[in-house]
């Protein structure tokens, strides 16, 4: 129960982070989307036992998904900006980030012989044979993940150049230098040489696990009953081909839409219409978090309220006692008159209790 | 070195007026022979033996009528030598800070180290009447320093503070009549060792009133209102004394007469302790949240830190004790020192509003920098001298008391959240033309005082045992007669 409990949130975790990755234009957001998204992955691995297949996936996706922020960075020192519908074409221009992003997107995208491609059907094989609507669940993500990195491809490699940031600082920095003005141009050799070495990674760690090294590697580690049940490596053709199939067709999606144009981005846009403004604003948890939580109920009701309370009733007590005992005094002042008249009184008066309660205890 | 203080400030007292801007130089090269005593006694006290040490013994006023004697005793154990250097660490820092103080210099440098002598006189003095002497005696410089160089409604909270103060300590002195008639000594050290059992009155009204007095200065909910009034209306060296050593006096105290002496009510007290501690931790955290005044919030946060001593307190072990110790020695540098930020910035800006403050890191890099390093330390991250605090005292309090640790915990977060706000809002953010002018920390008064503060706070967070070996020679007799 609680394991399927793990499952359900790494996968909706995986699907939420990934519909979130498709529609955003700034393309450091979409590799930050697409992090959660694959973590969401991994934890859901956790929650279908697949306890070696979710670190292998944290192993490639290390290299893979760092290989994408370092390309996401060479294209911004480029262009100048994130945005990439002020990008594209860029492949002209930046050859070297191109391949090596390239590379990061497909194996990301699960596709054979890239080294997600293990990691991420190990996963989903763990699913299948745990429950099989679990399976589906992981593979609809790995559709996704392939539609949201292909848009990214193309968005920003194909097509036509779009000019960057208008006055960004790069740009600027770009035309004192060598005067090449608004040209884009590739990054120097000490931002490429990491890109390169990644992209290799990306291609090759996938092997690690085929005769069952990281199985072995991490069996030592996992509690005894567990490493027992951690599946030994195991290839299903049949899932290895779907989900490989659908990973290519997300990537012939992004494509359509955003290579060749088959589809308009505008017209889908306008398609799913409010679907699109919910997930575009992040499902509106920002506003959840940040506006509603915390601006309106923490700090709003809860703190102010108290802050009200301490000033008003707590301070307010001890204020109140300090001017309770300054007027009780200045009542007590008019007491003492110095008028010996009144002091007789009193006292004649005083003497007539005194005397009657004398005479109430002990009776005559 | 307890009147030694006073002695500088006699001297200052006697200065002729046309000299008075060298009261300043005397106020500061007496709180810093001071502090080399301090440290010269932290070099000499022999941790292996333990118990108290370096003691000065003579009678004062023998009675035979009434069979008691009355001595001059001062001593200090490690908890006693941790506060005294504290508390002389801080009177430099404070003295530094007023280096500018130009409204009758001589009264105020004065009043300074006659301050001085009574913190240092509390954390020493190991005779009852001495002890609450000296307790009281602390209240006249604050209340001239508050009412005579604050700012805003500062006769207000002058009086505010002397009357709760005294309302507190009138109880305590109550409860140290009866107690130390009923054991027939006013000598704390006997006090602590002997067995009370048929007091003249019961013993729970005795611990009551005892505890009193430590809890209003401590402060703890509901008596804590004449803090934020006081700290936010004291000059800023008042503000890092009232904060950094004036509320240990309470856990101080509380340690050494409540749980030493009343062992038996301290635990069946303790539940209560650890309730209040976790209501102050979180009670005043929240409030900080929405505090619009710098100097309001590091009050409220105050409030807030105080708790913390009274769950590690409740905890009643040696960890839970030896960690409230240290969250009381730790507070106070670290406070200490935020308060001095934040008074630097107000002598700059004028003002104390977050609201109207914005960027002011691009005009004052280091009082930034130091705001940063005290914010963490103030929020417990480890490597500060927070954190070890914090952890010892949830390591100690958690198995006794669960929740009110957890809450404690919460109350981390909470910190977390209105330290880096308001640095956001202070420090960061858009430059206003407004704050151009204003200058960095660039004499060396002012950087002397926050490199001092910043190397003591860094030090015990690194290395805690340069203290904590101290706190738990001094805190493991209290906790053997509480288990």
């Amino acid at each position: 129960m609680a394991i399927n409990t793990v499952a359900a949130i790494g996968g909706i975790t995986a699907i939420f982070a990934a519909t979130i990755a498709i529609v955003v234009t700034d393309i450091k957001r979409v590799v930050a989307y697409s992090t959660i998204s694959q973590l969401g992955y991994m934890i859901f691995a956790l929650g279908v036992g697949g306890y070696v297949a979710a670190i292998f996936h944290l192993f490639n996706h290390a290299f893979f998904k760092a290989l994408l922020f370092l390309g996401s960075g060479s294209v911004n020192h480029a262009t100048g900006t994130f945005d990439m519908r002020r990008m594209g074409g860029l492949a002209r221009y930046m050859p070297v980030t191109f391949t090596t992003f390239v590379i990061a997107s497909l194996s990301l995208g699960g596709i054979f012989p890239l080294s997600g491609f293990w990691s991420k059907d190990e996963i989903i094989l763990d699913a299948w044979n745990e429950k099989r609507i679990l399976a589906y669940v992981g593979l609809v993500a790995a559709f996704m993940t392939s539609l949201y990195i292909g848009r990214v491809v193309f968005m920003t490699f194909t097509g036509e150049y779009k000019g960057g940031e208008p006055s960004s600082h790069a740009t600027e920095e770009a035309a004192s230098h060598g005067g090449h003005s608004r040209q884009p141009h590739e990054s120097p050799v000490a931002m490429l040489l990491p890109m390169v070495i990644l992209a290799g990674a990306s291609i090759f760690t996938g092997f690690a696990n085929i005769s069952d090294g990281v199985t072995h590697f991490l069996n030592n580690s996992l509690p005894a009953e567990l490493a027992e049940e951690a599946h030994h490596f195991d290839f299903n053709l049949g899932i290895a081909v779907v989900s490989t199939g659908l990973g290519v067709s997300g990537f012939v999606v992004a494509w359509a839409i955003y290579g060749a144009r088959l589809l308009s981005a505008d017209r889908l846009r306008q398609a799913f219409g409010p679907v699109h403004t919910l997930v575009e604003n992040k499902y509106y948890m920002d506003h959840l978090y940040e506006d509603l939580i915390l601006r309106r109920l923490i700090l709003g009701n809860v703190a102010r309220g108290l802050a009200f309370f301490d000033r008003y009733v707590v301070d307010g007590a001890v204020n109140g006692l300090a001017m309770a005992t300054r007027a009780g005094s200045s009542g007590m002042r008019y007491v003492q008159s110095g008028q010996v008249q009144l002091y007789g009184a009193a006292i004649f008066v005083g003497v007539i209790f005194i005397a009657l309660g004398i005479m109430l205890v002990n009776p005559p | 070195m307890v009147f030694f203080p006073l002695a500088g400030a006699a001297l200052i007292a006697l200065l002729p007026s046309r000299y008075e801007r060298n009261s300043r130089v005397i106020a500061t090269a007496t709180s810093a022979i001071v502090l080399g005593c301090a440290i010269g006694l932290f070099i000499a006290f022999d941790k292996d033996q333990g118990g108290f040490q370096f003691i000065q013994r003579k009678p004062w006023i023998e009675a035979d009528i009434a069979s008691f004697e009355l001595q001059y005793l001062l001593a200090v154990d490690g908890l006693g030598l941790a506060m005294v250097g504290l508390t002389a660490l801080l009177s430099l820092v404070a003295i530094l800070v007023s280096w500018n103080v130009t409204l009758r210099p001589k009264e105020y440098f004065a009043w300074l180290l006659v301050l001085e002598t009574s913190l240092l006189g509390v954390f020493t003095s190991l005779d009852f009447i001495f002890f609450f002497l000296f307790w009281e005696l602390e209240l006249v410089p604050m209340y001239f320093l508050i009412s005579i160089w604050g700012t805003g409604r500062k006769v207000y909270s002058a009086w505010k503070y002397l009357l709760y103060t005294i309302f507190g300590s009138s109880l305590m002195l109550v409860g140290i009549l009866v107690l130390s008639f009923s054991a027939g000594t006013f000598d704390m050290i006997e006090l602590s060792q002997a067995q009370i059992q048929d007091a003249i009155w019961p013993l729970p009204i005795v611990f009551f009133f005892l505890f009193f007095g430590f809890a209003v200065k401590l402060p703890m909910f509901p008596f804590h209102t004449w803090l934020p009034d006081a700290h936010t209306d004291a000059p800023t060296a008042v503000s890092v004394m009232l904060a950094g050593v004036l509320l240990k006096m309470a856990g101080y105290g509380m340690l050494r007469v409540s749980l030493s002496m009343l062992p038996e009510q301290a635990i069946d007290a303790s539940v209560w302790l650890a309730a209040f501690g976790a209501v102050n931790v979180i009670y005043g955290a929240i409030i900080t949240l929405v505090q619009t005044d710098l100097k309001r919030l590091v009050a409220y946060s105050s409030v807030s830190h105080m708790g913390y001593v009274l769950i590690g307190i409740s905890a009643l072990g040696e960890v839970g004790l030896t960690g409230a110790a240290l969250q009381m020695f730790t507070h106070g540098a670290i406070t200490g020192l935020l308060f001095v930020v934040v008074g630097m910035v107000y002598d700059r800006a004028h003002t104390r509003e977050i609201r109207e403050l914005s960027g002011l890191v691009h005009n004052m890099p280091v009082i930034a920098v130091v705001m940063v390093i005290a914010g963490l330390a103030a929020l417990g991250l480890p490597s500060m001298a927070g954190f070890a605090a914090e952890v010892m005292v949830f390591l100690g309090a958690f198995g006794k008391y669960g929740l009110p640790t957890v809450i404690g915990v919460i109350g981390v977060l909470i910190s977390a959240g209105y330290i880096l706000w308001m640095i956001m809002r202070v420090f960061l953010g858009e430059r206003s033309a407004r704050w151009q002018e204003l200058g960095d920390a660039t004499t060396w008064w002012e950087r002397t005082a926050l490199a001092g503060m910043v190397a003591v706070i860094m030090l015990i967070g690194i290395f805690p045992s340069v203290l904590v070996d101290f706190l738990e020679v001094g805190v493991a007799p209290i906790a053997a007669r509480v288990s």
